[in-house]
């Protein structure tokens, strides 16, 4: 039997050996009789210097590798023979881990960003505009004549100075138009106010997302698209819209779009008031006035508008039957939202 | 608006369920909810007679009545006092179960049997009436179910009607949009009253001093009326539709101003104290009687109808209380007229008065359409109230509205909607909705009157739009517009700064951004606020000059609820008021109070200090890549002026921290202490200086040093920490604080600092003689600046 075979046996021997040893003085033993100063491979070791320096070469790397394997299989082993006998009987994992806590962002927000994010990704860029607004941009300019009914619609705060808080972020297009050349493709979110008594229904301070594209050739068909696709991904399902014909001065036609309600899937409960429909956004094409009061040619362009209020769709979402929560920032509400 | 669907079936001619009739409508923009009332609630609900009536033996307010209901005669037991004998009346029989909410029986009332209820109209669910037992017509037959006998299938339909679209306040109007969407033809048949040879125009003048605010005024007599009570079915539909039936005069007018939409107003032409109508404006300080019994004072804003020497109705808002309709009255002075919507708009605001009249004057009614209102107006009244029709309509129109040109270009049409309709179906949707079209490769075509809001070419692709039906428009699936839309610091900060805190475990609030003025001034009485003129109540009442006060008023809200350790953090413009009119930054303000962490068994969780939020500040500034904050105590409104801080980076002040003034937070509920932060974030956003420069990692190792000095307590631990690094030389890398020590080891007015520093050499591993001979320097320094000594 040459050299390099004596090694394959003796390691095939001491591996099935080492892995069956059963204690601590098992292993011991079984080291010392094959890496010992005197141990099988040890001996076979100390023989090398009578070979060729060929072989030498050889045999030696085989040698010393197999020495190193059988050292790792010994410390291993030992490892799991002495693991086996020491476990910590006062270790108890059902302790609750180090507190971690993540806050959270208020309800408006998280959907105020997934609203603003789905129209960031169909290429609209985020404007911003004052909350404390003249009468010229949240009115006059939107085509609201002075001692129309519309004005009505929208129960407005004055402040001092003659300037008013802003009753919809339309007011935005006109800022932005008048800074712009189309096309113009903007979303402008922000909190707008109205003059309302504060019930479970309705709150003096809403939020709004106002989204408007002017360009050539824009038509209402358009709209429909852009609203379709973002309700496709903001209820993520596949709802129904119902296009409803609505008045606003600065949008002509204008509409009111619902969804199916989801709850009762249109066969009416308490969350639609039993008309099988809730209504999300308002929209329309930009009214040919407001595009006069900017100076763009109505005969070269034309565009579409919409405003979507956050606080609804956010609270049909989780089914949350008061709109005071929202406002009232206790942090048991905050928390249950991510 | 409410009207009832027989009614528009019977107008429009169209046969549809009320389902289909409310979502057409709907679909087309004239929005509806159908009401149907539910017949199982009317079962065993009969028509019958009072035969006999006797006092109650044994209750002073109640009678025992006997009642034939055709088959059989019932002994039941009425409270009401319009009970009599010979009525007929509305009887629910022993297993009705009225409004599905109370079911009648047979009962005991007092000693006597009673076998069923004779009902009133809130009873059945009919009004809010309950001044008395439902009387029926004499004809109503016995023993008929009332279900049927008061045609109660009528659904009925409650319409929002947008603002443009006043020809829709009326029967007429809807029963016109329901033809045309059903393309069939619409005709108003006109009501001509058959006169008698006495002519109107010899009891009657009209002068119309204010053209501009009364286009048109026209007035009819009608003499010999008597009035009473209308008949039932002009008291149901009027009922339907929310009106409260008065008299038959009132009511015509009433019923006539629901089908035309043409508010009429029936004076008593005996009582109205001249044979002229003078329609003039108001003088200042004029006074006028409503006939609601309210006294008003009256300004030039107001259009006043007279009758040469005072006023008898605010024109288009409400009748006066002198000339009112009364029991007596013989002969009708009826006015039909179109006043200026504006000028309506502005006395009804002005005498603070909104009625079913000036809703619709100021929305708008046919100025052409006003003789054909009075003349149904006049037919009724004939019929119902016996009257005779004098001769002629006085018609001063003095200001004649036309019909408006509107050109269409078909191609237009596909231009704004994106679809293709065809030509054919424009002209006969316009010509439905009653405008005249000539036809030609554009449109010619004239608007009616009763339609203000068709005067352009948009406003005619909106008709075609809506009547064509926006779901049939066919949908894009294509996105148009620029290539690239870029992002803006001033919206991704404010992710950022929600990541950030919420990392730290900050809960985000928002608020209204409004305030109560008082309070807002004891949070800081420097800054004036801008006051709202026409505040909702006190908590709103004016702009939040510092976020600080939305965070109090949300930790008062949950302290309220028992949720007394929070972190909490908003991002929200405050409103200051600048010499060049309001400006609104926006602040990151963030509160922390209570206890700092969740509870958690392997440690105590500690209450939160100030050193909490200056972390914060701290993690805020580095995390968005700005140089270190330095805070510098200040006096800051609203905070304990002991605890008050300037946050200042690169030298300049983008905020404050300090633990909020105890009294403030009183005032919130708060008796705990908190600790606040406000960053103005646009300051933040300029604050940036652009990405750095990389900086090679050190080659060598560091070696380490720990210094534990003893001062006295006044002394700064970063004036400290500043000498070491001013006196550590180059091979210094940085200075930690590690403990800060005050107590018995030290001596009384002194403090023990330890400081860990690092020193390393970019060229070779440093030998600790290098090292130590650096520390010494710096341990000299220390002894010397701030008589240090060295602890041991």
């Amino acid at each position: 039997m040459d050299i390099a075979e004596q090694l394959q046996k003796i390691g095939q021997t001491a591996r099935e050996e080492m892995s069956a040893a059963d204690s601590a003085d098992v292993l011991e033993k079984l080291r010392v009789h094959y890496l010992g100063k005197k141990g099988e491979l040890t001996s076979i070791l100390r023989g090398l210097k009578d070979l060729s320096r060929e072989e030498k070469r050889e045999v030696g790397g085989q040698a010393n590798k197999l020495k190193t394997e059988l050292d790792r299989i010994i410390e291993d082993r030992r490892e799991e023979l002495s693991s086996a006998i020491s476990i910590d009987s006062s270790f108890d994992f059902t302790l609750p881990g180090r507190p971690r806590h993540y806050g959270h962002r208020h309800l408006v927000t998280i959907v105020m960003d997934q609203i603003n994010g789905i129209f960031q990704r169909m290429g609209f860029e985020i404007a911003d505009g004052p909350d404390i607004e003249s009468d010229y941009y949240n009115f006059e300019a939107l085509n609201f004549p002075p001692d129309h009914p519309a004005r009505d619609e929208q129960d407005t705060f004055y402040v001092e100075g003659g300037s008013l808080l802003r009753t919809h972020t339309s007011g935005v297009q006109i800022r932005e138009f008048e800074k712009r050349k189309p096309p113009v493709k903007i979303i402008a979110p922000g909190k707008v106010f109205r003059n309302e008594a504060v019930n479970a229904r309705s709150y003096c301070v809403f939020h709004q997302v106002e989204g408007f594209y002017v360009d050539e050739n824009v038509t209402f068909g358009d709209l429909k698209g852009v609203l379709e696709a973002f309700c496709y991904e903001f209820f993520q399902e596949s709802v129904q819209l119902r296009f409803r014909p609505s008045f606003f001065p600065f949008t002509e036609p204008s509409a009111e779009v619902d969804v199916r309600c989801f709850l009762c899937n249109g066969k009416g409960c308490s969350l639609c008031k039993h008309e099988g429909w809730l209504e999300i956004l308002g929209c329309g094409m930009i009214d040919p006035e407001v595009f006069k009061a900017v100076g763009y040619d109505s005969d070269k362009v034309t565009g579409y508008a919409f405003g979507i209020g956050v606080e609804r769709p956010a609270l049909l979402k989780h089914r949350v039957n008061d709109i005071r929560l929202l406002f009232e920032n206790d942090i048991r509400f905050i928390k249950q939202f991510r | 608006m409410k009207l009832t669907f027989n009614w528009l079936k019977e107008k429009s001619g169209v046969d549809w369920s009320v389902e289909e009739m409310e979502d057409r409508l709907t679909r087309s923009g004239t929005a509806g909810v159908a009401h149907k009332i539910n017949p199982d609630h009317f079962k065993e609900v009969v028509v019958g007679q009072v035969t006999k009536l006797d006092k109650h033996p044994n209750a002073d307010k109640l009678l025992v009545t006997e009642v034939n209901t055709g088959d059989a005669t019932h002994t039941i037991i009425c409270g009401a006092p319009n009970c009599a004998v010979g009525q007929k009346v509305v009887v629910a029989l022993p297993g009705a179960n009225l409004k599905g909410e109370f079911k009648v029986k047979e009962i005991k009332m007092r000693g006597v049997e009673s076998a069923g209820m004779i009902c009133a109209e809130d009873e059945l669910g009919l009004s809010d009436d309950h001044s008395g037992i439902m009387v029926l017509d004499d004809e109503a037959p016995l023993g008929r179910p009332v279900f049927d006998y008061l045609a109660l299938d009528d659904a009925v339909i409650d319409f929002e009607i947008t603002p443009n679209r006043p020809d829709c306040l009326s029967a007429v109007g809807v029963a016109r949009e329901i033809a045309v969407l059903a393309q069939k033809d619409f005709i108003v048949k006109i009501d001509e009253p058959k006169e008698v040879d006495k002519k109107a125009s010899d009891y009657i003048k009209v002068v119309i001093d204010d053209p501009d605010g009364c286009p048109r005024y026209t007035a009819r007599i009608i003499e010999n009326i008597t009035i009473g009570e209308s008949p039932w079915w002009l008291r149901k539909r009027l009922l339907n539709c929310g009106i409260r039936p008065i008299n038959n005069i009132v009511d015509i007018t009433n019923y006539v101003m629901l089908e035309t939409g043409h508010p009429l107003h029936a004076f008593d032409y005996d009582r109205f104290g001249s044979k002229e109508v003078i329609v003039r404006r108001a003088r200042a300080g004029e006074k006028f009687i409503t006939l609601d019994n309210q006294e008003h004072e009256l300004d030039d804003s107001i259009l006043l109808i007279t009758n040469g020497e005072k006023g008898v109705a605010a024109a288009g808002v409400m009748g006066g209380l002198e000339s009112e309709v009364e029991n007596e009255t013989t002969t009708i002075l009826l006015e039909a007229a179109y006043f200026n919507p504006t000028v309506i708009r502005r006395s009804s605001q002005k005498l603070g008065i909104s009625s079913e009249s000036s809703y619709r004057f100021e929305r708008g009614v046919d100025p052409n359409g006003v003789v054909a209102a009075a003349d149904r107006t006049a037919a009724l009244m004939a019929e119902l109230a016996g009257g005779r029709v004098l001769a002629g309509v006085v018609d001063n129109y003095p200001k004649k509205i036309s019909p408006v040109k509107i050109e269409l270009r078909p191609e237009q049409v596909k231009r704004i909607l994106g679809a293709d309709i065809p030509v054919l179906f424009m002209e006969k949707t316009l010509r439905g909705l009653g405008l005249e079209v000539e036809t030609g490769s554009a449109l010619k075509t004239l608007a009616p009157t009763n339609r203000p809001d068709l005067v352009r070419e948009i406003d005619l692709v909106e008709e075609i739009a809506r009547i064509y039906g926006l779901d049939k428009i066919p949908t894009a699936r294509q996105n148009g517009g620029p290539l690239f839309t870029p992002s803006h610091r001033r919206d991704t900060i404010k992710e950022d700064l929600r990541r950030i805190l919420n990392g730290f475990g900050f809960e985000e609030t928002l608020s209204s951004g409004m305030a109560h003025a008082g309070r807002l001034e004891r949070v800081d009485s420097t800054l004036d606020p801008i006051k709202v003129t026409n505040q909702l109540s006190d908590e709103f009442a004016a702009m939040r000059t510092r976020i600080l006060y939305s965070l109090l008023v949300s930790t008062g809200n949950n302290i309220r609820h028992r949720n007394i350790d929070i972190n909490i953090f908003e991002i929200g413009r405050v409103y200051l008021k600048e010499k060049s009119g309001p400006v609104e930054p926006t602040y990151l303000g963030l509160l922390m109070t209570g206890q700092t962490e969740d509870v958690y068994w392997k440690s105590q969780a500690a209450p939160s200090d100030l050193f909490e939020v200056k972390g914060i500040v701290e993690a805020v500034a580095d995390s968005l890549g700005l140089n270190s904050p330095v805070l510098k105590a200040i006096a800051i409104p609203g905070y304990d002026k002991h605890y008050s801080y300037e946050v200042l980076i690169d030298d300049q002040k983008v905020g404050s921290v300090g633990q909020v003034d105890k009294k403030v937070a009183r005032l919130f509920d708060i008796k705990q202490n908190c600790l606040a932060a406000e960053l103005h974030v646009e300051k933040l956003i300029e604050l940036y200086q652009g990405l750095k420069e990389y900086k090679p990692l050190p080659k060598f190792p560091a070696s380490s040093r720990d210094i534990a000095v003893i001062v006295d307590l006044s002394v700064p631990a970063a004036k400290i920490r500043e000498a070491i690094i001013a006196s550590g030389g180059e091979l210094l890398e940085s200075v930690k604080i590690f403990d800060l020590f005050i107590g018995e080891a030290v001596p009384e007015g002194k403090k023990s600092l330890a400081f860990g520093i690092n020193f390393r050499s970019a060229e070779k591993t440093l030998e600790d003689e290098e090292v130590d001979k650096t520390h010494g320097q710096i341990v000299a320094h220390l002894e010397k600046s701030f008589n240090a000594r060295l602890r041991e």
